[in-house]
């Protein structure tokens, strides 16, 4: 018996057809595979951290835009700190004007978001915080507010987005319009078979990005061998 | 007709398909390629007329609940073409890999 060179397992099998004429062989049955070795768990980067933390707020921000009145409230915030920060970065407003226009929005928020009065005690704590700082403070509050307006504008078109964009599945469904008729059923068949098999979620997610991925490819050969 | 383009996905497909028939799913866990990158792979192939296809029996699919599975198979003429062709790539490979592979006692600079 010939020994099969180790190759590591891979997808797409390219290193087993390396060696076409070994896959004619196959390794006698019983014997034994190599325990996987087990991976030691990394930590992950602080760019990694600090993007999940970005994430999770903006999926909390996000929830704040369900029902109309809270969706107004939502644009109706974002369109504040957007022109609060504008404001304080340009230095168009002075020291005492500032912190009053942060109370004022404490309040408002306060009064829209309800019995929350953790909320708006923090917030006069804040301001009360801001009319003791100096002026030269005003530039990096504004811009605080800023980062808060567009982390709070992309939270809400994300929202948005996900609730009209369609799904993986409805937009194969969608693409295979541009497939000639007959074709069209046959790859809308295969695709139903394929997915109906897959076993879990991940690989439902892989063979749906699979076919989209290929749906240019496919739709220019099926044009292609129907003439 | 001029025969498909060997690229390494065809490579896989035709490999899988010399073994046996098969579907759609298990030719995408046989080869390891998405099944939406084998489908215009397989479309080629058939136009070439290498590899013909069949639907399942409805009755028993439906039987088992599932959705009828359409069945690939190499035509005879596809089965010659697609061994030879097979051959001439693993050779090719081999040729490559040779020529890839570094040399003993060469020079470091």
């Amino acid at each position: 018996m010939t020994d099969r060179p180790e190759t590591p397992s891979n997808r797409t099998g390219r290193h087993e057809l390396l060696s076409y004429a070994s896959m004619r062989e196959r390794p006698p049955l019983g014997v034994a595979s190599p325990p996987p070795v087990p991976k030691r768990p990394t930590a992950p980067s602080s760019r990694t951290q600090a993007v999940r933390a970005v994430v999770g707020v903006g999926s909390v921000v996000a929830r704040l835009g369900r029902g109309r009145r809270s969706w107004v409230a939502l644009w109706g915030f974002f369109l504040g700190a957007v022109c609060v920060g504008a404001l304080g970065v340009a230095g168009a407003l002075n020291g005492w004007v500032w912190p009053l226009i942060f109370l004022a929005g404490a309040v408002v928020v306060g009064v829209l978001v309800g019995r929350r009065p953790w909320l708006v005690v923090g917030m006069v704590v804040a301001t009360g915080v801001l009319l003791s700082a100096p002026d030269g403070a005003v530039r990096y509050v504004g811009t605080l507010w800023l980062f808060v307006a567009a982390h709070v504008g992309a939270a809400a078109v994300l929202g948005f987005a996900r609730r009209w964009v369609l799904g993986g599945t409805a937009l194969l469904w969608v693409l295979g319009g541009l497939l000639p008729r007959t074709e069209r059923e046959f790859w809308r068949a295969e695709v139903r078979a394929v997915l109906h098999a897959c076993g879990d979620d991940r690989e439902v997610r892989r063979q749906v990005v699979g076919f989209l991925a290929a749906v240019p490819a496919t739709v220019v050969t099926g044009w292609r061998v129907r003439s | 007709m001029t025969g498909p383009r060997m690229t390494l996905q065809t490579q896989a497909v035709l490999a899988v398909l010399v073994e046996r028939e098969t579907w759609g799913f298990d030719l995408s866990k046989a080869s390891g390629l998405p099944a939406g990158t084998i489908y215009p792979i397989l479309q080629r192939l058939t136009a070439a007329g290498w590899v013909t296809s069949r639907w399942e029996n409805a009755e028993a699919a439906q039987e088992d609940g599932r959705p009828p599975r359409r069945y690939y198979a190499l035509t005879t003429e596809g089965r010659a073409r697609a061994t030879n062709a097979l051959t001439e790539a693993a050779k090719h490979r081999t040729r490559l890999t040779g020529l890839l592979s570094p040399r003993p006692g060469g020079d470091p600079a």
